[in-house]
């Protein structure tokens, strides 16, 4: 059987959640910014060494009227992504606010990571230091910056996710839902030059 | 002397000439080449050689069969004539050669010696040459002249012309050879006629017949070695007659084992054509036993299908066996391979209903789904009725434990809970929230959400994607199952929420969620989705019935509460139902307020204002106090509801309809304080009297229309020395009540107490002026009853700074005017 998991992406109003999933699934941008009314949903199958895995994305609506239905998704949600705008810094700022959502729905029985999207505008107010820092601080299981509209590092993000998933980690599972949170983060440098997206050979996604 | 035919050098004489006779030349075989003595490879090719010669051909011919003896003997007669045609045409040439120039000749000898000498020194130049030919040139005479040519040490042997000549030149007298040659040849005429002649031809004869005796010799040899293979080969030809004569006994004795053999060969084939016939058959009309077994028992995996299709071919196949003259035998085997399809089906369809639920194994569920679709639309209906009625009981399993009105989830439920949420650990369930109608229903709602997404996926899995409206239907019909549980909590909360805000929530989030499982299920022919269409209406019930059951307890707490006459303030029933219900009016909702029409529409504004004020009215009727306070006590309150009516753009009309009866209401009450000030100064009666002859609201006032009051009883000096009086006592006592006060709205109370006084001082100005004009005593005097002017009034009734306008707005009038 299928094995499926429950991906909820979160954040700000316009922070590119929907953008994102849409790299993902489709390696398209479309720079024209349409509000997410209520929750979307999409699906993708991956295939990741020997397994398959199917990754059910959940894109929720950043605006304030919807927010009331999202706590109804973590709940039985195996992954939360939280996306904030690097260039936006109240995004950055009500990230603990997300945070402390997912730990309310579902403590720490669930995969948390904090992206930092939007890495290819130059007006940067959020550094990657800083994102490193709150991921560690809240315990984010790992951060990394992304960029919806070049594809820098999307596919990296969901490879990374699918490998920190229970089933394929097996023992490393107990590691990256539990333990020391302290020690649990997985940061991924990205204060380098961005290098061409690695090629995931084994990722047919 | 030897005479030698050269075919060649004959061919090269007779082109030199040029015109041969070609009769005879046509006439005449060429004759066949001389043996080339210089090739003859004695111990190599003697075989080889031999069998080209015409004499061994000849003995062959001869060995070969009495029955070709007559051809021998023709083939004798025609050798003979042409050696004589031979010697006829030799006697020709000698004939002839006289008339060939000396040089011709001279020419064609130096030729024909030149050939000889070349062929002679190949001979003689070779090493492994017959001794006899060594002998036999031995013989001829080393006479010849050295002009002749020795050639490499051998004699030189002129051609047979010179020869011959030679030969005559022997027998005839010495002298020039070549001329001597000439004068033996006879002269023409008569004399050396006969005897010259007779003597020359015994002559040629006998050199021609040395000649052949020198050439017959030159094979000798060759005769000898042939005569001593002659034994040889006689045993040979022996040996091959009687192996040929064997062969032929043994062919002709085992003729009848040939017809045998070929007749066993002919049923050797017709049996292979039969055995690949069978075989052909077998591969394309029979089932082997393993396939049948596995058929019939074996596990549906990948490889049943293949044999299946295998089947099906076969079934199809038996076409042609049908279109045979005997048709029973393909009758037959598409009744043998239907019943093993039946069979087969029977089968899948049982692993079907086993496997559809868990969807362990979707491929082959896959494939035997599509078979079955394809082959048996019966059965593959009943599968998908099994499909959507285990999905459906799945999921409503499922869905009563998240409700928590079911017993604890087995095990198929906890898959279930595993596939939906992907997380079968968590114990918190949709009742968790129940005591939050908003969070539980945004709960069951997200959790259907995830249901919808579910069940479509593992549609999808198990039917192909290229039928779209399939899989949409058999989705609706598993999740329609879920409709009712989903209506019972929903109209269970719907139900039990008494707040008109909670209600409004959870029509947005139906309405919400009505567009999001739309985007995934066809809307149209979903139960889900009609669910939630008619929990949206029933939201909009509820919100109706809350506003109804808020009215009748405003009616009954309206009838039930007292009002302090000192203070006529606000009802509480009022504050706490506005601050209910406005709340709904908050949210933006579209032009269409709740997805209502225009009647419904009104219909609930007409509950939330008119019906408030209704009760209202009731209510201050009901009240035990006052005309003017009970007006007050109504304005209180509708002035009220109109502050909150006012900013609610969906209910401006009900504002503008709040707004008139609000001051109707307060033209009412400033009707009231005029008639108060009229009957507490006494001058009630007056102004009556007045304005019944003309009326004094008008602008226009001129005192002289009033002369008719003279007539009138009232208009005496008593009357107006009591209204005097008693307005000395009103005003005296007028700054200090507060009858009016108890209006809330500043604006309203302003207007119901200066209005009153303006038209107050205006009639007590006009009054003035008709009581100075027309009342007298009893002696005819005027009489100044009065004691207050009417500045003195307006001032007392804080009417002065409204008269102070009314007056400036009318001379602003006038001079616009003029």
């Amino acid at each position: 059987m299928l094995t499926k998991y429950k991906i909820v992406f979160l954040g700000d109003q316009g922070v590119g959640k929907t953008s994102l999933i849409t790299r993902f699934m489709y390696d398209t941008f479309d720079s024209h910014y349409a509000a997410t009314i209520g929750i979307d949903f999409l699906s993708k199958t991956m295939y990741l060494d020997d397994k398959t895995i199917r990754l059910q994305l959940w894109d929720t609506a950043g605006q304030e009227r919807f927010r009331s239905l999202i706590p109804s998704y973590i709940r039985d949600s195996n992954v939360a992504i939280v996306v904030y705008d690097i260039t936006n810094k109240d995004s950055f700022n009500d990230v603990q606010k997300w945070f402390d959502y997912i730990r309310e729905e579902r403590g720490s029985d669930v995969l948390i990571v904090l992206v930092g999207n939007k890495s290819d505008l130059e007006d940067k107010v959020i550094t990657s230091e800083e994102g490193e820092a709150l991921a560690k601080k809240i315990g984010c299981n790992f951060f990394i910056e992304t960029s919806s509209k070049n594809g820098y590092n999307v596919k990296k993000l969901f490879k990374k996710i699918a490998k920190l998933l229970p089933e394929l980690q097996n023992e490393n599972a107990d590691r990256a839902l539990g333990g020391d949170e302290s020690t649990n983060i997985q940061t991924i440098n990205v204060s380098a030059g961005k290098p061409p997206e690695e090629s995931l050979s084994s990722c047919q996604c | 002397m030897e005479f030698v035919f050269d075919a060649d050098t004959y061919a090269m004489s007779m082109d030199s000439k040029g015109n041969n006779d070609s009769s005879q030349s046509s006439i005449l075989p060429i004759p066949s080449a001389p043996l080339k003595i210089s090739n003859f490879q004695l111990h190599n090719d003697l075989t080889k050689r031999l069998s080209n010669l015409r004499i061994i051909q000849t003995i062959n011919k001869g060995l070969s069969t009495n029955q070709k003896d007559s051809i021998a003997d023709q083939q004798d007669v025609s050798a003979s004539a042409l050696a004589f045609k031979y010697a006829r045409n030799t006697l020709d040439l000698l004939a002839s050669s006289p008339a060939v120039p000396t040089s011709e000749l001279q020419e064609s000898n130096d030729l024909d010696s030149r050939i000889l000498g070349n062929r002679l020194s190949r001979v003689l130049n070779q090493n492994n040459y017959d001794r006899s030919l060594r002998e036999s040139l031995k013989r001829i005479p080393a006479t010849e002249p050295a002009e002749r040519g020795d050639v490499g040490g051998s004699v030189y042997r002129g051609s047979a012309n010179g020869q011959l000549v030679d030969r005559l030149g022997h027998n005839l007298p010495a002298g020039d050879s070549a001329d001597s040659s000439t004068d033996v040849i006879p002269a023409s005429g008569f004399s050396n006629t006969v005897g010259n002649r007779r003597k020359l031809r015994g002559i040629i004869e006998q050199d021609i017949l040395s000649h052949h005796y020198l050439s017959l010799r030159g094979f000798q040899p060759i005769a000898e070695k042939l005569t001593y293979l002659k034994n040889d080969m006689s045993e040979l030809n022996a040996c091959y007659v009687t192996i040929t004569d064997s062969l032929n006994k043994i062919i002709t004795s085992s003729s009848s084992v040939r017809q045998t053999l070929k007749q066993e060969k002919k049923q050797r084939d017709l049996a292979r054509v039969k055995k690949h016939l069978l075989t052909s058959f077998r591969s394309n009309f029979t089932l082997n036993q393993y396939e049948e077994h596995y058929l019939l028992n074996g596990e549906i995996n990948e490889d049943f299908f293949p044999i299946l299709e295998r089947v099906s071919k076969i079934h199809d196949n038996c076409d042609i066996l049908l279109a045979m003259n005997n048709e029973s035998l393909g009758i037959s085997i598409m009744n043998q391979m239907s019943h093993t399809i039946d069979l087969a089906t029977d089968r899948m369809v049982s692993f079907l209903k086993k496997n559809l639920g868990n969807s362990q194994d979707a491929k082959n569920v896959q494939k035997a789904l599509t078979y079955i679709e394809k082959n048996s639309i019966e059965k593959f209906n009943g599968v998908v009725e099994e499909l959507i009625e285990a999905r459906s009981r799945e999921v409503v399993g499922e869905f009563e434990r998240q409700l928590g009105a079911a017993a604890p989830a087995d095990h198929t439920s906890r898959e279930v809970a595993s596939a939906v949420g992907g997380n079968s650990n968590t114990n918190r369930t949709l009742s968790n929230f129940s005591y939050d109608p908003k969070r539980f229903t945004s709960d069951i709602l997200a959790y259907l959400h995830t249901v919808i997404v579910n069940e479509l996926e593992s549609t999808q899995s198990l039917f192909p994607l290229d039928r779209p409206s399939s899989i949409q239907s058999i989705t609706n019909r598993i999740l329609d199952s879920l409709s009712r549980l989903l209506r019972r909590a929903i109209e269970s909360t719907l139900r039990q929420e008494s707040k008109p805000t909670i209600v409004i929530n959870l029509y947005e989030l139906l309405d919400l969620y009505t567009m999001m499982y739309g985007k995934l299920i066809d809307s149209k022919q979903s139960q889900l989705i009609s669910t939630l269409e008619l929990l949206k209406g029933q939201s909009r019930e509820r919100l109706f019935n809350i506003v109804l059951l808020k009215l009748r307890q405003a009616k009954i707490d309206s009838e039930a509460e007292e009002i302090d006459e000192e203070f006529l303030g606000l009802p509480d029933w009022v504050i706490d139902f506005y601050a209910e219900f406005l709340g709904i009016f908050n949210k933006d909702l579209g032009e269409e307020f709740l997805g209502m029409g225009n009647d419904e529409s009104n219909r609930l504004c007409t509950q939330i204002v008119d019906e408030p004020m209704k009760i209202l009215e009731s209510q201050s009727k009901k009240l035990n106090m006052s005309k003017r306070n009970k007006l007050i006590f109504e304005i209180n309150g509708i002035d009220y509801i109109h502050s909150k009516v006012e900013v609610i753009p969906r209910l401006l009309e009900k504002s503008k309809e709040v707004n008139e009866r609000l001051e109707g209401l307060v033209k009412e009450l400033s009707d009231n304080e005029f008639d108060r000030l009229l009957r507490n100064s006494g001058l009630y009666d007056i102004y009556n009297l007045v304005n019944m002859i003309f009326a004094l609201e008008d602008d226009f006032f001129d005192v002289s229309l009033y002369e008719p009051i003279k007539e009138n009883k009232l208009f005496n000096v008593g009357t107006f020395e009591d209204a005097n009086k008693k307005l000395g006592d009103f005003l005296g006592t007028y700054i200090t009540s507060n009858d009016v006060n108890n209006v809330i709205s500043p604006t309203i109370l302003g207007e119901v107490s200066v209005e009153p006084s303006v038209r107050f001082v205006k009639f007590y100005g006009k009054l003035v002026e008709i009581v100075r004009k027309y009342l007298r005593d009893e002696k005819g005097k005027e009489v100044d009853v009065f004691s207050w002017s009417g500045e003195e009034v307006a001032v007392i009734l804080d009417a002065t700074n409204e008269l102070t306008r009314n007056e400036l707005a009318s001379e602003a009038s006038d001079q616009g005017g003029v």
